[in-house]
């Protein structure tokens, strides 16, 4: 994509192009996965087989596992399967992959988009404040948080408010996803497939209370940094847009200050801020690896600290993909997005 | 909104601190991964012993077994023939009778699967049901049948399926509980009830539901200890531990294990393939501050078998008793092996610990700086064990090998044969004698012991103390300490005791609650 004004493709084109090469990307990515957890010596029979199995047990379980056949033709069959929806068996878990994941998934995505939005409420507006009163006091504060923000290690953060406003304070709960009880009282109905979502659409106000209560520590500590970059660029993107020729324009022209930056000098930062939230997401996916870890939430980066940790090839090779197709996604639909929102954009 | 989500969040957390019949059990990771009682061979043990049983138990106390679902057992003099009476009114899961034919069916099926610890069951050549109450083991050599019965792996009694995959989340146990909800990678990653048709009984106030949750996180699980939302945590850190010790509400029970952490040293690499280097390192370290450094995680072991099981004895003449007398011996060892202070040759040791053992972590530090005034250079480095400790640890060349391998090493069954076949015996393929240690004087005494041990355990505990002679004398090996247990429990919980036989095993249907 860029900007031009030569006759656009049609969205559908580009995009079907886009997923093409996109597919092509996640094909490299599983590869060059596999080769670099091949080179790594690990024994995933013997993580299999538990630590203690026989040499015999685990023989067993390696030619059950095709961990005898050459690496190539290990690739081109776990390349064949993930094509047909079998992305391998986890070696730890001694599930497929696929359905560990996607039975995480909704849990992750929830805490990004989450964190995604609270990081734009709360970036936008103080980016704006701070190009707006420039140089001041509010500024100074600003620029002073978003510094924090970006800079603090997440898992500091999740402990520090954990301890003080679960522990401590008893505000909200320590750890884990829902309360069991309330859940299992009120079972949530799967619609979108995102618990509070789904608890919310269906009016199930006693789950959807205690999955958000569970939400909102982990949501705050994944918010932090898109909150922060958000901040910045928001910041830097209107203080640009002033000194253009036509904001000071529309200022000789007499409109509010509150216009100026509202309707005209931030219109110019969405792009930016638009592209940047494709990055953060991606970000913040990997980004709740730790802050899962400490919440005990359950999501795909706990899973994956896990698969990690016990060298679980499959496991991993999966939220690898899964991460690489999330990420193409986003920046695919940030595309699209970016061309509805700016008419100087052309797909092409 | 949020307000009421803050009322909604004082009122009560997440575990199962506010129902008082579900015993909450925190676990650092995913306990299950394998459901197959026969072919359990790792942490799911911990739930599967809630609902599957075997026919004996070890008591550490008393160091006898007892009936679970046998209620007395006969041997012959040779020890070849037992013959085990089952108790009565005991049904499976599904509401079917315990029968003989259902025992020799579990274990011959155990048998014949040969995976897990089933090479416990290798004595055993028939399996006979006398009537419908009673079976008759015909044993090819003498073995103490009690205790094979009571073993913690591969002893399960249930109810044989044709397909292994209907062992999945379901079972077919007679235990007091079943499996109500497997969720991998959920923080409720197993949950059992009470099965109201259980021989125990329900009298009292016991624990109708077990919640097994996995938190990785170590400060979290204290956390979730401190607000009373769950009922046991078994493997925090000291530091953690004794931040909770004293907290209103919790109590920390303590007890050293049968979980030995030991040091191999490679008997076939230079330096230590000289005996006198590694008696030199066995002397130059001071065990007592090695064990002072792990902070109340390990008690001093007084050699490869530790207390509670046949053959323990303290009175092996360990190094380290007179400690200036051990240094000066070191330093001869290592002199007269052509190294120490002066040769102008240094002792270069590379030790390998299981990554994120922070245990073994600190008291490797500790030994690298213990060890290099006599001129050793030691190199701690910490491995994933199955990805990199154990696999490099079998690389056909020895050169590639670790020189220090610490690893833990416990029992599959109340027998201390394990520490010694398994780790100090002649491997023609390498798997956990990992000091790559042959002497075929002690490989003798090990074929021998385990018949001696049913037949004149007398007898098998001064073999015993001649196998450690031996070990201390070839000093393939660092007896670097026994794990403690530090179990953090809730207040509430009444009537636990902590079997080393059940590493980490809480029989929840012996405890009863406020």
């Amino acid at each position: 994509m860029r900007a031009g004004n030569g006759r656009g493709m049609p969205v559908l084109c580009y995009a079907a192009r886009r997923a093409g090469l996109s597919l092509l990307v996640a094909l490299g990515v599983v590869v060059l996965t596999y080769l670099i957890a091949r080179v790594v010596p690990s024994d995933p029979a013997g993580v299999w087989a538990g630590p203690r199995a026989t040499a015999a047990e685990r023989a067993r379980v390696r030619a059950e596992l095709g961990l005898d056949r050459p690496v190539h033709e290990q690739i081109v069959s776990y390349v064949a399967g993930v094509w047909h929806g079998d992305w391998g068996v986890s070696v730890r878990t001694h599930r497929p992959v696929r359905s560990d994941l996607f039975g995480l998934l909704p849990n992750t995505l929830q805490m990004v988009l989450a964190g995604l939005v609270v990081g734009l409420m709360v970036g936008v507006p103080a980016g704006l404040a701070a190009a707006r009163w420039h140089g001041r006091f509010p500024d100074g504060l600003v620029r002073f948080g978003a510094l924090l923000g970006a800079s603090m290690p997440v898992f500091w953060l999740a402990l520090l408010l954990q301890m003080f406003f679960a522990s401590r304070l008893g505000l909200l709960p320590i750890a884990g996803s829902h309360d069991r009880t309330v859940l299992a009282a009120h079972p949530v109905t799967g619609v979108t497939g995102l618990p509070l979502l789904d608890a919310v659409l269906t009016g199930n106000g006693a789950a959807a209370t205690s999955l958000l209560s569970h939400l909102i520590l982990p949501a705050l500590v994944v918010a932090t940094y898109p909150a922060a970059v958000i901040t910045r660029l928001v910041r830097a993107s209107v203080m640009d847009a002033l000194g253009e020729t036509h904001i000071q324009m529309v200022r000789s022209l007499g409109f509010p200050e509150r216009a100026v930056l509202g309707r005209f000098a931030l219109r110019l930062a969405w792009n930016p801020v638009l592209q940047l939230s494709a990055l953060v997401f991606g970000y913040s996916l990997v980004n709740t690896f730790l802050v899962e870890a400490v919440f005990n939430y359950p999501g795909l980066g706990r899973y994956a600290a896990d698969a990690v940790k016990a060298l679980d090839v499959p496991a991993v090779l999966g939220v690898t993909l899964l991460v690489a197709l999330l990420y193409l996604a986003a920046n695919l639909a940030v595309d699209l997005a970016q061309a509805a929102l700016d008419p100087r954009i052309r797909l092409r | 909104m949020v307000l009421s989500v803050l009322v909604a969040g004082c009122s009560g957390g997440g575990g199962g601190g506010e129902d008082d019949d579900t015993f909450v059990y925190l676990a650092p990771q995913g306990l299950v991964t394998e459901w197959d009682p026969a072919r359990s061979y790792s942490d799911e043990v911990v739930v599967l012993s809630n609902v599957y049983e075997t026919l004996t138990r070890y008591n550490a106390d008393t160091r006898r077994t007892e009936g679970v679902l046998a209620t007395r057992w006969t041997s012959s003099k040779d020890r070849r023939t037992w013959t085990f009476t089952l108790r009565d009114g005991v049904r499976f899961h599904s509401g079917r009778p315990l029968t003989a034919e259902a025992v020799k069916a579990a274990i011959e099926r155990t048998m014949r699967l040969k995976a897990s610890a089933s090479y416990v069951w290798d004595p055993v050549e028939k399996i006979v049901p006398v009537g419908a109450r009673q079976v008759r083991f015909e044993l090819s050599r003498p073995a103490p049948l009690d205790i094979v019965a009571s073993a913690t792996y591969a002893a399960y009694i249930y109810e044989v399926r044709d397909d292994a995959k209907d062992y999945r989340a379901t079972d077919r146990g007679t235990g007091p509980y079943t499996v109500s909800a497997w969720r991998p990678g959920s923080e409720n990653e197993v949950e059992l009830t009470a099965f109201q048709d259980y021989w125990g009984g329900w009298h009292g106030n016991r624990y109708q539901k077990v919640i097994f949750q996995a938190v990785p996180q170590s400060s979290t699980t204290a956390q979730l200890m401190s607000s009373g939302e769950g009922d046991y945590a078994g493997g925090l850190p000291p530091q953690l531990v004794d931040t909770l010790r004293g907290r209103p509400g919790l109590s920390v029970r303590e007890r050293p294990s049968w979980q030995t952490l030991i040091g191999l040293l490679n008997t076939e690499k230079e330096p230590l393939d000289d005996v006198r280097v590694r008696r030199a390192v066995v002397h130059a370290l001071d065990y007592g501050e090695l064990i002072a450094a792990s902070r109340g995680a390990l008690v001093r072991s007084d050699g490869v078998i530790p207390q509670g099981l046949l053959g323990h004895t303290n009175d092996l003449d360990l190094p380290n008793d007179d400690l200036d007398a051990d240094r000066a011996r070191a330093r001869k060892l290592l002199k007269e092996a052509g190294y120490g202070p002066g040769s102008g040759r240094t002792v270069e040791l590379e030790l390998t610990y299981p990554a994120g053992d922070d245990t073994a972590r600190t008291l490797g530090d500790l030994m690298t700086a213990q060890l290099r005034p006599f001129g050793i250079d030691l190199q701690v480095r910490g491995l994933t064990w199955s990805s990199a400790q154990w696999p490099r640890a079998k690389k056909k060349d020895p050169d590639e090998r670790q020189d220090i391998f610490v690893m833990y090493w416990w029992p599959d069954d109340a027998e201390s044969l394990s520490y010694f076949r398994n780790v100090f015996r002649t491997e023609k393929e390498i798997s956990y004698n990992l000091a790559y240690y042959s002497n075929p004087e002690l490989d003798r005494l090990i074929d021998r012991v385990g018949a001696l041990t049913a037949t004149d355990p007398a007898r098998a505990a001064r073999t015993y103390r001649t196998m450690q002679k031996i070990l201390i004398n070839d000093a393939p090996v660092l007896f670097l300490g026994t794990t403690t247990y530090r179990r953090v429990l809730s207040s509430d919980v009444k009537g636990f005791t902590d079997n080393p036989a059940y590493a980490n095993v809480v029989f929840v249907h012996d405890l009863t609650h406020r």
